[in-house]
Parts: C-alpha cells; structure tokens; sequence
C-alpha cells in the first residue's frame, strides 16, 4: 500500500544525531558547523512537529474514554 | 439382594469412578483445554426445562457470538443414558465440532441424577473429541457453567478502556522522553556552533600574533635597520667589503651608504 510519504522518525532523528556528532569534532571548520548548524535546527524542528502531534493523538484517543 | 437407595448409588458412581481412572480415561494428557470463550457449543439437555433457559440467559447476558447446538435428551429414566450417549456422539460426529460439550441438568436427588453418573455416559464424555466441561470442571449449576465457559462482557470492556488508558500513557511517557531527548540535541548543537566559533576565533588570533611576531615593520620600528646590497638583504658581515655600496631601510624610510670597515665577531 502506497502510503504518502510518511514521516522517518527514526531516520530523521539519526541525521539529527549525526549532525551534532560531526560538530563536536573540533576540527571541524566554521563553514561546514554553521552550515550542520542550520541543518540541525531544521530537523529538530520538524521532529518537535511530528511529536507535538503524535502527543495531541493521544490525548484524543484517552479522552474519548474519559 | 438388591441394593437401593442413596448411599448405594453414590457407592457404585464411586466405584465406577475408580474403574475408569483406572483405564486412564481420566487422565490429565486426555483434558483439552476448552476454548475461553469457546466459538461453539453442544447443549445437552432437556428442551424446555430450567437448565436449558438458564444457560442460554447466562450464556447470552455474558457473552455473544456463541453457537449452541441443542441436543434434547431426557436427563432421567431408563432411557436417559443412552440417549446423553447418541447426543454425544452425534455432536461429536458434526462437521463443526464444538469446543465444548455441556452435559447438563437441574439438580435432583441422587437417584435422579443417576443417569449423569452412567459408566456409558461417563465414558463418552471421556471419549469426546472436544474438551469436556461435565468431566474436567464440575459445575454446581447449568448457569454457573455459563459462567466458567464465557468471561463477563461488561468486566472484559472495562478491562479494555483500561488498557486503552495504559497504551495512551505509556506512549505519551515516550513522546516526553523523545522531547528530552531533543532538546538535549539542540542544546549540544548550540554548543557544538559556539565551540566551533571560540576555536575558529583563537585560531585567527594566534595567526594574527604569529603575522605580528614576523612583521618586519615592528622590528623596524625598534631600532633594527634592514641592510641590502644590489637589493639582495645582507645576512652576513662577510657578504660585505670596504668601498661597497649599500641601502639601508629604516622604519620611515632608506638611506645609502658605504662600507668603510668590516669587522667579524
């Protein structure tokens, strides 16, 4: 079943890791940090989305019993 | 002498008891485990009667989607364990069997309950090919085993509610737990930029001394005059003699000059 393009949490939430790993290295240079930097931002903010989400699913689904 | 009475009939039901435990018609590898709930059920039983309406009432008030195939016997008399034997094997026989056979009655006198205790009957029912509720779990009453074959509906939707309940805060304890974990990362990101940035300022900086150390300008501006000869920098009083013509740099400007005199230290 084609699903449309569902959201990698797993994977996003390794690049994430990745990123902030590589910019730990303290020979990395200025360019290649602010550029892992923004990238960085970026994917944390979309896993807050898919959280924040997740946690409002929830909450639904235990106040229907309530 | 004929024997008659209640102390009698219990003996002999005793009796045939340990005959058949003895055959290992009784034994645990035979039981099956009966189906909880079971998906179909044979009803062995009088129509009509008490045991028939109470079972079907609890059956139905505790749980739904139960097939019951009725088989009508007399359940006392003469008569009665050779029919309890047809209906057990005709249900046995089925192209559906049942999960569970359910071999009962209201209650009765020893007497009248003596066709239940019928080593023919008591070997069908060890015989069966479904598990056997009548042999493994005696129960006091037909509706009591409407309660042992079926759980409580109402009991069973609460129990789910509270596993709905338990799934939903279990799984908010891991979204809070991935949000910990996330702000975590943007903080080590913050750090790993702003680390980034201190390393790359003190690098500048130490290269800036470095520049500053070989410039020669400030040496200039100290005193030290650079000395050249045909634009080549002297290194060395032997590169010179008397007479030769040289340029001095200075910090403000140039001069010429001649050598006059050499001298090595």
């Amino acid at each position: 079943v084609a699903k449309k393009s569902e959201f990698d949490y797993r994977r996003k939430s390794q690049e994430l890791e990745d990123i902030v790993s590589k910019l730990q290295n303290p020979e990395i240079q200025i360019d290649e940090a602010t550029k892992l930097h923004a990238a960085g931002l970026k994917l944390i903010d979309e896993l807050e989305v898919y959280l924040n989400q997740a946690e409002i699913e929830v909450k639904k689904h235990i106040a229907k019993d309530s | 002498v004929q024997p008659v009475g209640e102390g009698t009939i219990r003996k002999a039901a005793d009796l045939l008891q340990a005959k058949l435990a003895a055959e290992g018609l009784f034994d645990a590898e035979r039981k099956r485990p009966v189906p909880y709930p079971p998906r179909r059920v044979a009803l062995i039983t009088a129509a009509g009667s008490a045991a028939y309406a109470d079972f079907i009432k609890i059956l139905n008030v505790r749980w739904r989607g139960v097939t019951v195939d009725h088989y009508d016997v007399l359940v006392q008399g003469e008569q009665a364990p050779a029919q309890i034997v047809a209906a057990i094997t005709a249900a046995n026989a089925g192209a559906e069997p049942p999960d569970v056979l359910v071999v009962t009655r209201g209650g009765g006198s020893a007497e009248d309950i003596a066709a239940f205790s019928h080593e023919q009957v008591t070997r069908a029912v060890a015989l069966s090919r479904p598990a056997e509720l009548a042999a493994d779990q005696r129960a006091s009453t037909p509706s009591n085993v409407a309660e042992l074959l079926t759980p409580d509906r109402k009991v069973v939707l609460r129990q789910l509610t509270e596993l709905r309940q338990e799934l939903g805060e279990d799984l908010l304890a891991i979204v809070d737990d991935r949000k910990i974990w996330l702000n975590q990362q943007l903080t080590e990101l913050n750090r790993g930029l702003k680390v980034s940035f201190e390393t790359t300022r003190f690098r500048v900086h130490t290269m800036r001394q470095l520049l500053e150390a070989y410039n020669p300008t400030a040496a200039l501006q100290r005193g030290y005059a650079l000395v050249r000869a045909d634009g080549r920098v002297i290194k060395s009083v032997t590169s010179l003699q008397v007479g030769r013509e040289v340029e001095l740099q200075l910090s403000d400007g140039t001069a010429a000059a001649t050598i006059t005199k050499t001298e090595e230290l």
